[in-house]
């Protein structure tokens, strides 16, 4: 494929300088052009975001988090602008994809979000403030062997999946023995179907010799003229099993911490969690930025903006959560048509050890999933049904009758005759190219809608009454100005890293009591701190769009103080106050 | 009294009371570095035996390492028992019971014959130490009993962490308890013998007196003394089995910890182990599982119970080691934990043995009894108050010149939080046996760990005929036999589908046939004490001497039989 990345970036240099697109100013050139109508394998995806890396060299630095089985690089590409600090003090969002090696468009969806913000950075005063009061971890694949295996060797839509370490799927002692077999070496694994005239379970669609409908039982006795034989395959390892056991056979987003099941309860989980390299890379990096406080995992497919719970006898989510997940996920469904705002294990179905299940439960931190394309989209009006014929319509009117590998005899060791065909790997999940850009760029700007609800935090309103003898009263007002809480309540309630801490200094003064107001209108009303009164520790946080009052009571000689704010998840905040 | 010596005393396990000299035991308590140091000379000394094989590092960096012993060829299949000792941090004393364990083997090799059937048909894996770390502290100063070796949390929710750990405040060599008077403290000592301490029971009309916490400073003063330690997370407590998310003791994922990881990859890159036997604080030999409620499905993971017919054998296994090992209840819940793990997920027999633990003893001691680890429910008359396990530990202590595992409560100026008293049990006096009952308890397990191995699954075949029906047709049958006492695998094994089925593989010559049959059968149930599976084929050639059965398994041997004509 390497020739395809050099002949793209030549076209890249030699296309002349067009004159805006979507979403910038008319008359804005970007300064790193990527072609948004195709897909990427692994290379080619981690040669666009090194060419970012090269264009905002100040911006944008890449790291190898860590090695897939295959010993492919996984890496994390951080925004963050420096002249407004280190991207740990600020709070940042983790944006990746491709967990599942063949939701290949994921990769492109984290990269359109990085290519986006930069190149609107400079004009965009929404994306300017968003950048410099954030950052941003990109992991354009979680699983780079899946996506490697996906584009590089015969596949079907939704094979791919998994990883690549061998795996022993019909535990026989033998591992990948029996993987499906491109026999007629299109680089595509279709259909198996063989003609059994008057004995069979389909029937072909008299007008379209692609269709095949199943034969509804009947009393008659009528039959098809075609079984249906599987996918391309052999009996590779004579077992008596046709494609038994493929490479890896494992789901990487099973392997996660929180609701972990084994394997026999939840497929694919593996032996413990996080066992393979990948996951564990991933976590690790994670683990060690408590600053994340916003998390978008992307999938494909399905137009989905989904959350946990993941399984039912979780429970549900803290009530002051689910109104921001609500807040965002009903904004995404305006911003994302034929998507839908779900909950997981209520509306698609139960996932134990999910990724972004684990960051919202195991890390308290607000996490969607988007499954990224609804075949829906293929029409846009709804009329049409993706499931019916409608599909051969749109491939033979939109796609010239390029997505369907039409039936073609081949002989078959076991079955003889047979005949091959059947969609092709890139049909179905992955949009056609024509509707790549689209997908991609609502779904980034919805990542930066998700960006720009994480909280900050600022002070005002700080007020010093004169209580006599010396004695000062200090209110102040620190105020969450977005909708992700500093902490959120599942942070709050499970403990989960380090409370919020709210504190007053100054020279020559004392503080001989503090605390946090619980009435705007009577300043009596006050949860004073039992011990440190000039170091108050929140659990709590502060909340979507909260205010929180503080009121000290000082004394001494100085005339000014510093109050402050700490926090995981936000930039610590101070100003200085005068006392008097 | 002389809080120095008694604490020598008591590191030197010489029981400091006792009127006549014990004899020295063999089971001596041994650091890192003495325990390479064996396990290196052990692998010196019989080449041909034993084999050391790294597990993995733990966090702090020092070698977990195993033992493998084995006489003979590793022959694929070949059975395999794994012993795990010291996976709980404080039962540090067990990594010198599975080190003599490992002696024993060695040194019994060319003179017990049960000893030498053994290792010639089974291999035996030890891990005498898993929690490495928090082992060390039993030979640092000051003596801690530290339980936890992973990263901490902020205990109290202050924003800090780690900031007020347990300490040595009065410098007698190790860390205590302290009684701090305090009118919110719901503590008092306990009538029946003032050194105990019972919790104040206000509908009794009982006041707490004081807060009962581990000897150390306030250091951030905040008015609590070692609330906020500096590790917490617990290597037992970070398996997946049951795992509790976003308690303090348990990691931030399951195998977060080194040790535990590599525990877990020790265990399924050795397919061969069959049996896992653990010392630590877990039993369940003496007292025996609970039975899964019989709608357990096989959708939801077991948390709580194994099913039926596992029970049975693990009631078996208690029964026998009612009559070959010793041991007490088991403390603590198995969640979280390698044994849980091993058993629940990865279905391997799991037999926890907690070897020793401070007996309880009623008030009026006999003198002669050395057993009495747990006592029946007082037989007083009912207005009396029953003894607390303390109060009967302690009775246990004077009665058998133990003394020096209980340290006086003694009045100490505590810099941050006034008058308080620094006393009980010294550190690791609840788990580690007196040097007198060491060696029994050494050879009592010892023969209770050759007897499970004993128990192994293993295949064979029999009756592998074929009968000629004419014309080159032949019926080809054998039967799949395990004499052991174990079948080939358990009920969970089999929920839970991780240990490999027996493959049964028809081998057939160049231009024979199959006519009926699969090539490949896989047996994943064959009972033990003379289990059968049979099997069967018709093949068309000419001739069946040709053909063979092939049986091989991960872990319960391999066999080939060529059809007897008949």
């Amino acid at each position: 494929m390497e020739w395809l990345l050099v002949m793209t970036l030549a076209l890249a240099q030699s296309t002349p300088p067009q004159t805006g697109f979507p979403g910038t100013p008319v008359g804005h050139i970007p300064k790193v052009e990527i072609a948004w109508n195709r897909f990427y394998d692994l290379p080619e995806l981690y040669a666009h975001f090194d060419r970012l890396a090269a264009a905002y060299p100040t911006l944008v630095k890449s790291q190898v988090i860590g090695h897939s089985i295959e010993n492919r690089e996984i890496r994390v590409y951080t925004l963050n602008d420096p002249a407004t600090g280190a991207d740990t003090e600020k709070p940042a969002m983790w944006i990746d994809g491709n967990v599942h090696g063949n939701e290949v468009q994921a990769g492109e969806a984290v990269l359109y979000t990085l290519w986006y913000l930069l190149e609107n950075r400079a004009t965009n005063d929404d994306i300017g403030r968003l950048v410099s009061n954030s950052a941003f971890y990109f992991c354009p694949s979680q699983n780079p062997d899946g996506r490697a295996h996906w584009f590089g060797k015969a596949h079907d839509n939704s094979s791919s999946r998994t990883g690549v370490q061998p795996w022993d799927d019909d535990g026989d002692g033998r591992f990948d023995e029996d993987p499906p077999n491109d026999l007629d070496g299109d680089g595509m694994i279709t259909q198996m179907r063989k003609y059994v005239p008057g004995q069979g379970t389909h029937r072909q669609d008299p007008d379209d010799p692609r269709v095949l409908t199943p034969v509804a039982p009947n009393d008659e006795g009528r039959k098809g003229d075609w079984i249906m034989l599987g996918e391309e395959g052999l009996d590779d390892d004579g077992d008596g099993r046709v494609n038994e056991d493929e490479v890896g056979g494992y789901d990487m987003n099973r392997a996660w911490p929180s609701m972990w099941e084994p394997n026999h309860v939840q497929y694919g989980a593996g032996p413990f969690p996080l066992y393979w390299p990948e996951p564990l890379s991933v976590a690790r990096f994670v683990l060690a930025h408590p600053n994340i406080a916003a998390l978008q995992s992307f999938h494909n497919a399905g137009g989905m903006i989904l959350r946990g719970p993941g399984a039912e006898s979780y429970g549900e989510y803290e009530r002051a959560d689910i109104r921001v997940f609500d807040e965002l996920g009903k904004t995404g469904e305006k911003m994302l048509p034929f998507y839908r705002y779900m909950v997981i294990w209520k509306d698609l179905y139960t996932v134990y050890g999910g990724f972004a299940t684990w960051g919202y439960e195991g890390l308290g931190i607000i996490s969607f999933t988007n499954e990224l394309w609804s075949r829906d989209q293929q029409w846009g009006d709804g009329k049409n049904k993706p499931e019916s014929t409608d599909r051969y319509f749109f491939d033979d009117k939109l796609l010239a009758g390029s997505g369907f590998v039409d039936w073609h005899p081949i002989d078959h060791p076991l079955y003889g005759k047979i005949e091959v065909g059947g969609w092709r790997k890139d049909v179905g999940r992955v949009p056609p190219t024509f509707m790549i850009e689209e997908m991609l760029h609502r779904n980034a700007m919805f990542n930066i809608e998700h960006a720009k609800a994480m909280p900050l935090v600022t002070i005002t309103d700080a007020t010093t009454t004169a209580l006599g003898d010396g004695l000062l009263a200090v209110d102040v007002v620190f105020k969450n100005l977005h909708a992700i809480p500093t902490r959120t309540a599942q942070a709050a309630k499970r403990k989960i890293g380090v409370p919020d801490t709210l504190t007053i200094s100054g020279k020559d003064i004392d503080v001989l009591a503090g605390g946090f107001r619980t009435d705007r209108w009577r300043p009596e009303r006050i949860q004073l701190a039992e011990r440190n009164p000039a170091r108050l520790v929140r659990e709590a946080g502060i909340g979507s769009r909260e205010e929180v009052r503080v009121r000290w009571f000082v004394r001494g000689k100085g005339d000014r103080a510093v109050v402050s704010w700490q926090g995981e998840k936000g930039r610590d905040q101070s100003l200085e106050i005068k006392l008097r | 009294m002389i809080i120095g010596s008694l604490f020598l005393a008591l590191l030197h396990f010489t029981p400091a009371l006792a009127q006549d000299p014990a004899p020295e035991s063999r089971i001596k308590n041994v650091d890192q570095r003495g325990l390479q140091l064996a396990l290196a000379r052990l692998a010196t000394e019989r080449p041909a035996l034993v084999t050391v094989l790294p597990v993995g590092l733990s966090r702090q960096g020092r070698r977990i390492e195993a033992l493998r012993i084995a006489a003979g060829e590793l022959t694929p299949g070949r059975p395999g028992v794994l012993l795990v000792a010291n996976i709980d941090g404080p039962a540090v004393w067990t990594s010198a019971l599975a080190l003599d364990h490992a002696r024993e083997l060695t040194a019994r090799y060319s003179s017990d014959e049960r000893v030498k059937a053994l290792l010639d048909s089974t291999t035996v894996y030890i891990i005498p130490r898993v929690d490495v770390d928090a082992a060390e502290a039993r030979f640092a100063a000051p003596l801690h009993e530290v339980v936890a070796s992973g990263p901490g949390v902020d205990d109290d929710r202050d924003g800090l962490q780690g900031e007020d750990p347990p300490a040595d405040i009065d410098g007698d060599g190790r860390i205590l308890w302290m009684r701090v008077f305090d009118p919110k403290g719901e503590w008092l000592p306990d009538p029946l013998d003032p050194r105990a301490t019972i919790k104040a029971d206000r509908a009794k009309g009982q006041r707490g007196v004081f807060k009962l916490v581990r000897e150390g400073r306030d250091a951030d003063k905040d008015g609590e003394a070692s609330e906020d330690e500096l590790l917490d997370t617990v290597l037992n407590r970070n398996f997946p089995q049951g795992w509790v998310e976003h308690a303090k003791d348990s990691g931030r994922f399951a195998t977060e910890e080194p040790g535990a990881r590599a525990l877990c990859e020790f265990l399924l890159l050795h397919k061969d182990i069959a049996l896992v036997m653990t010392y630590g604080a877990l039993d369940n030999v003496v007292e025996k599982p609970k039975a899964e409620a019989k709608q357990a499905r096989m959708s939801t993971n077991p948390a709580d119970g194994i099913p039926e017919s596992d029970v049975a054998i693990y009631a078996e296994f208690g029964r026998r080691f009612g009559a070959t090992g010793r041991g007490v209840k088991g403390e603590g819940k198995d969640v979280g934990t390698f044994q849980a793990w091993v058993q629940a997920q990865r279905g391997l027999w799991t037999v926890n043995v907690r070897p020793w633990s401070l007996p309880l003893e009623e008030s009026k001691p006999k003198k002669e009894s050395k057993e009495g680890d747990d006592a029946g429910p007082a037989k007083k008359g009912a207005e009396q108050e029953k003894p607390s396990d303390e109060v009967k530990r302690l009775h246990w202590l004077d009665a058998h010149g133990e003394g020096a595992r209980f340290v006086p409560w003694k009045p100490f100026a505590h810099p941050e939080l006034g008058q308080v008293e620094i006393g009980g049990f010294a550190p690791y006096a609840l788990i580690e046996p007196p040097d007198s009952e060491r060696d029994e308890i050494a050879n009592k397990n010892f023969d209770y760990l050759v007897e499970l191995a004993g128990l192994l699954p293993r295949v064979k075949l029999v009756d592998t005929r074929a009968k000629d029906l004419g014309d080159g047709l032949w019926n080809v049958e054998c039967v799949l036999v395990n004499d052991s006492m174990l079948p080939l695998s358990s009920a969970l094994a089999q929920r839970t589908r991780a240990v490999r089925p027996a493959r049964v593989t028809l081998a057939l010559p160049q231009g024979a046939q199959l006519l009926a049959g699969n090539v490949q059968e896989l047996v994943s149930e064959l009972a033990g004490s003379g289990g059968r599976k049979e099997l069967r084929w018709l093949v068309r050639g000419k001739e069946p001497s040709a053909i063979r059965v092939l049986v091989d398994t991960d872990h319960a041997g391999a066999v080939s039989a060529v059809p007897e004509v008949k």
